[in-house]
């Protein structure tokens, strides 16, 4: 289930991707960035486009712009989830958080607001590509809640729920290394597989050791038995005690 | 001094206590004027049929005994006497003297008014002057009957029962018409709450247009004006909001063609540049928004909000401490209330070097306390620094990239969580700024923002 480090993009077939945009520049950018990058890309500037394309050509992932004259990217987006698994990168420049959650709920894998640096555009298509090839595939993306001694996770909304129902406000880096600890539960995780799972999700130019993160976790998710729930493992590492279960 | 009282109905009720007042001394005076007239006349007459018939008695008796039955017909108010004299060696020009002769000449037509006369004296009796009436009857034997009257125009006793009854009838009017006119002014009030709460909030509900007229119509005065303001608010809220969104998609082409720019020496300042022009749309997005938030309250750890805030700084290599902390936790809206306490926490490293950060939980709020060690700001522009765009600090690259919405954003959140931001300079230097919150239970979170 775990794949090495140095699996290569390249091993396979470079992926597929489909820029939905309105803006042509924009459209043109993006598309010509991610093929400088390794990656196959094709722009289609609206829901008829994309349906077409979609038709003719078998693509790995969907960068899809929430504003399209027309059909809008939200409804363009559940359409698609109706019909498909394929992999959504949501793009808009609301940066709304409710649009986010619209997004996500809505089915789409992962969500970025304009104006976005073109490098954390690439990660996160990386990671959503990864995602999706590395780990069974994900049923039902709607809402998605894990649950762990009391705690609740909720994968859209990325919010960490205490026992007692309060919600526990994590920076972007202690979010993605709780998402690595409790999609790999109960086992020792190296500082460097913590770092690899978490790599790509972070944000682009974040660089923080797995040390301060994980010690900041624990203050924020002291239990009331003082049990803590991430353990530190000797020669190294660390182990995410609970079990952990989808709600 | 204040001569006229403040309220509608105080005023009301003194202007209808002057008139009531006025007119109850006049109609008193007419009252008392012709009940007196009225009364004068019936006791002149009366007096001068028992004067007539006194006379008439008298002289019906023998001359010696005269004397004795004058005395004996004499009364509380009529003195009778018998006598060759007259008493009145002058006639009187009093108006009640003449006014009795009259009388006396038309009761009894046969008494010839040269055998009357009728004079005025004045007693004096313990302390107060009584004036008496004398009238001397000339009897066909050319002797005189003389009476002495007391004073015919006796007060009489009504008078206090008629005062009593129109006092009682002012004091009846007067708690009449304070519930009237206080429930005319009900709409005024209403008119009056509103203008207050349009202050703070523009997307108020309309008035009830009810009430008497000039009420009704100023509440739909006041309507109109409101949504008026509330349109204009909201097309300015509408052009700056897209504008702001529009900007994004050229910035987002502009972080494309950076890319494309690889090795470049001015990349890192076009980079850094770029950064700041969406940091700059942010907080106007922040600021907009918060004029129109739909986030939904939760159940929040401050503390760990805080954290989160600290850290996040914290990595991006600013001065800022979590200081200490105590544990709280409220219903809020967590984003609005994150950007709050950063925009607070980058004001103290921005203008004052470092920030120290502190949760207090007290009994009726939780505080969220940023210090920081720069010179503070002057008393007299502490209230400026909360005004959208106003910026204390010179240029913008002195105030280190802000807009000037730092702490506008700040203070509405606050007071969206029913709290507010104090700031004030400390002894030993720095500024602190104190983001209060409520502890209000979760349904009594005001769902609709306020502008700040």
């Amino acid at each position: 289930m775990t794949i090495p480090k140095t699996e290569a993009m390249h091993a396979e077939p470079a992926p597929q991707i489909l820029v939905v945009d309105d803006d042509a520049q924009t459209r043109q950018l993006i598309v010509r960035y991610l093929m400088e990058n390794g990656l196959k890309a094709i722009g289609a500037r609206d829901a008829t486009e994309t349906w077409e394309a979609l038709a003719s050509v078998d693509f790995d992932l969907i960068v899809l712009d929430i504003m399209l004259p027309g059909v809008s990217g939200l409804d363009l987006c559940r359409e698609i989830r109706q019909q498909s698994r394929l992999p959504i990168v949501m793009l808009t420049a609301k940066g709304d958080e409710t649009d986010r959650i619209i997004g996500l709920e809505l089915g789409a894998d992962d969500y970025l607001a304009k104006p976005f640096n073109p490098r954390e555009l690439l990660a996160r298509i990386k990671a959503v590509l990864r995602r999706c090839r590395d780990s069974s595939p994900r049923t039902g993306i709607i809402t998605q809640r894990l649950g762990f001694d009391g705690w609740a996770l909720d994968l859209t909304r990325r919010e960490l729920i205490s026992p007692s129902g309060v919600v526990v406000e994590l920076t972007s880096g202690e979010y993605d290394l709780l998402v690595a600890f409790v999609e790999h539960p109960q086992r020792p995780l190296s500082r460097e597989r913590l770092l690899d799972l978490t790599r790509n999700r972070v944000s682009v130019g974040f660089d923080r050791s797995i040390d301060v993160q994980v010690s900041r976790l624990r203050r924020k998710m002291e239990g009331s038995d003082g049990q803590p729930v991430i353990k530190t493992v000797r020669g190294g590492g660390y182990m995410f005690v609970p079990a952990v279960r989808k709600l | 001094m204040k001569l006229l009282p403040d309220t509608l109905t105080g005023r009301t009720i003194a202007i209808l206590l002057v008139g009531l007042g006025l007119f109850h001394a006049m109609s008193l005076w007419l009252y008392n004027a012709g009940f007196h007239t009225e009364i004068g006349y019936a006791n002149e007459r009366q007096l001068a049929e028992r004067l007539v018939g006194m006379g008439q008695v008298i002289q019906a008796q023998p001359t010696s005994a005269r004397e004795e039955i004058a005395h004996s017909l004499s009364g509380r108010t009529i003195e009778a006497h018998w006598g060759m004299a007259s008493l009145v060696a002058v006639p009187s020009t009093d108006p009640a003297a003449i006014s009795l002769k009259a009388h006396l000449t038309e009761l009894t037509p046969e008494l010839p008014a040269a055998r009357l006369r009728i004079g005025v004296t004045h007693e004096g009796k313990a302390g107060a002057t009584r004036h008496a009436i004398v009238v001397s009857l000339q009897l066909p034997d050319e002797s005189w009957a003389n009476f002495s009257i007391a004073d015919l125009h006796n007060p009489t006793a009504t008078w206090y029962g008629t005062l009593l009854a129109t006092t009682a009838m002012a004091v009846g009017i007067v708690v009449v018409s304070v519930i009237l006119v206080r429930t005319a002014a009900a709409p005024l009030r209403a008119v009056t709450q509103a203008a207050r709460r349009l202050g703070s909030d523009v997307v108020g509900s309309p008035i009830d247009e009810r009430g008497p007229r000039e009420a009704r119509e100023a509440a739909a005065a006041f309507n109109d004006m409101q949504r008026r303001i509330t349109r204009l608010v909201e097309s300015r809220m509408r052009t700056l909001a897209a504008v702001s969104h529009d900007l994004k998609t050229p910035l987002t082409r502009l972080r494309f063609r950076l890319e494309a720019l690889d090795g470049h020496k001015t990349r890192e300042s076009i980079a850094a540049d770029l950064s700041e022009m969406e940091a700059m749309i942010d907080s106007t997005l922040a600021f907009l928004r918060s004029e129109a938030e739909t986030e939904v309250v939760r159940m929040t750890d401050i503390v760990s909000l805080c954290a989160t805030v600290c850290d996040d700084l914290f990595d991006q290599g600013y001065d800022v401490e979590l200081a200490r902390t105590e544990p709280a936790e409220l219903p809020v809206r967590r984003l609005m209330l994150k950007r709050a306490i950063g925009n607070l926490v980058m004001n103290g490293v921005r203008y004052g070097k470092r920030a120290r950060v502190a949760v207090e939980n007290r009994p009726s709020q939780v505080a969220v306390i940023i210090d920081d060690e720069g010179p503070g700001i002057p008393p007299e522009l502490m209230e400026d620094a909360f005004e959208p765009f106003k910026q204390l600090v010179g240029s913008r690259t002195e105030r280190g990239g802000g807009v000037g919405l730092g702490l506008t954003v700040a203070r509405a959140a606050a007071r969206a969580h029913a709290g507010d931001v104090l700031l004030r300079n400390l002894p030993q230097g720095g500024l602190r700024a104190e983001l209060l919150l409520s502890k209000l239970p979760l349904e009594r979170i005001p769902q609709r923002l306020k502008i700040g």
